[in-house]
């Protein structure tokens, strides 16, 4: 009375299954959750993805619809609960979760209410993968980031924001169509403050290494005539944009998530615009996190490239630093 | 004299200096070398409906890098729009250089492969005919005007329920069979084989087995044909998908047609695993792979079949579309279970009017 698996298969390790090596999980399967999810299954970067969350039902489906796919796939091993325990032993932690802003709420509510859920997330996380990196990406981030750091107890290089990843590769994106290139062929930074006040460094937009602003030293100020100081204004307003019109944003961010996760499971080492502790730099004397362009590799930010930045540009960061301080010196409890 | 030609001279090489200047950085950075008008795309696909179903095709197809132009169509013209730009601003990490979108079906001229998503969903008490029918009425409109810009493509129709709908979308089209495919039960299939190697312990990929025929709760289980590195489970287990069956494997079918409902009971809708599914037979078009796949095709004169119905078949996929069927041996029971498909798709199909 063999069963059809006993006669089929000969059993020939023998032992406990193997624990994951490249394992990530993924907190919040909201629309973003959801696309940093595919972007990674899509992207193979992963041989365990563990989801999680608080909306049980829909958490539930969200993983079946997953596993459902698992042909076309190369990850073998997809879990959720709304138990922290399925996240054991994650490599890389992606951290949606959170509240959006209310109409006419200040950010320093949103933050503290986002605070508050942190402090349950966070130290979960930690308790299961110890030794994971953690890339944050819920609003806003800089602070989220900086909550984050200090709700788990991690060096500094394990803690991660995506910071201006995404206004990055979009401003490559505007830059690059308007030159008739492929995006990945023009090169610039956005660094500093994730959104409005984010800071493009014209001194370093160039292609090939030619430099746009010796081509055009009045690029990026008001007296530009080819006014490519828009291109940056087109990056703060893009996500208000896709916001208005379909109601938020994920697949930009998603497919960013992914490339910072190849990076960082893979060991490349390769330069990202990525929110990390800056204090110290710049004259900055507060524990703020910002976005510079980071070295990132397994164990997380490897390093931080020392960019040569205009006065005019140093005094943004600075600004956005006291910002973020005067914000986060209210948030209690951490 | 010679102190104004001097002047003029002056003056007129500040001047050159100064339009020199006056080129934009593009004119100073970039100098064009093949002139004539842009390559027309080679491997363009078309997603008509943005919903969830239709965006999780498109971004399984930008993932797994099968087309040089996607274009996206739909009625909602914010949300289209929205769409489109939030796949543009991830453009640096995907190797797809033009992503259009547009309500107008221009946009969409040239493709290879159009993935229809577009419809209505069933409402409450709806009975099937008439959301079919509503159906009809929204194809009349997509169908044609895909074939106007794009005739020499392949329509991939994902739309509920997918076989009627690619028997209507064949109707319209006025294109060979063997380019009109219904998504069918290639999706069903990967969900059988997901489940079954789940319970041996290997990988869906490792697992052979076909569900065929309709697409939903009277699909076929083909289980003369489950498979492990072609050893036959049914030789392991001749009750194997009967109800005498001790370790209950029509279990794992039953799974399968509920599987649909459940997920949408907990999230509301699928859509990654179709989407997965769709990029999966895209892939096979586009690069002239001759994988077979079980997919929705015009099956008259097949097992006995002597209506025009749709029902999913092993079909070999190229670049011409379905190139063959792949003639499955199967039980009497299997035979009668397709035949009684077709019958009452006929029954459906044969009311419809305006086609």
């Amino acid at each position: 009375m063999a069963s059809v698996m006993e006669k089929l298969i000969t059993p020939l390790a023998s032992g406990p299954a193997e624990p994951p090596r490249n394992k990530v999980t993924v907190v919040g399967v909201g629309q973003v959750g959801m696309a940093c999810a595919v972007s990674i299954l899509l992207r193979e970067l992963t041989d365990e993805l563990a989801l999680v969350d608080v909306v049980e039902d829909r958490l539930k489906g969200e993983m079946l619809d997953l596993q459902h796919g698992s042909l076309f796939l190369k990850t073998p091993k997809i879990v959720a609960d709304k138990d922290y325990s399925v996240t054991a032993n994650s490599r890389i932690v992606v951290v949606t979760a959170g509240v959006r802003q209310q109409e006419g709420e200040s950010r320093l509510n949103l933050v503290q209410r986002n605070v508050n859920i942190f402090k349950h997330i966070i130290p979960q996380i930690v308790k299961y993968s110890p030794d994971c990196t953690l890339i944050v990406v819920s609003n806003p981030v800089d602070v989220l980031t900086y909550v984050t750091w200090k709700l788990s107890g991690l060096p500094k290089h394990r803690v991660i924001g995506s910071g201006t990843n995404l206004d990055s590769a979009r401003f490559r994106h505007i830059m690059a169509e308007k030159l008739g290139i492929h995006s990945s062929s023009f090169n610039g930074y956005i660094l500093g403050e994730h959104g409005d006040s984010s800071v493009p460094v014209w001194s370093g937009a160039n292609v090939a290494g030619v430099s746009l602003q010796k081509l055009n030293p009045d690029i990026g100020t008001d007296k530009d005539s080819e006014n490519w100081k828009d291109a940056h204004k087109m990056v703060v307003d893009s996500a208000y944009e896709v916001i208005k019109l379909k109601g938020y944003t994920n697949w930009a961010i998603g497919l960013s998530v992914a490339d910072l996760t190849e990076t960082l499971v893979k060991n490349l080492n390769r330069v990202h615009p990525v929110s990390t502790m800056v204090k110290g730099m710049y004259g900055i004397g507060e524990e703020v996190y910002l976005s510079m362009p980071c070295v990132l590799n397994s164990s997380g930010v490897g390093s931080v490239i020392n960019m040569t930045l205009t006065d005019e540009e140093i005094a943004q960061l600075k600004k956005s630093a006291d910002t973020l301080w005067g914000i986060q010196k209210d948030l209690k409890d951490l």
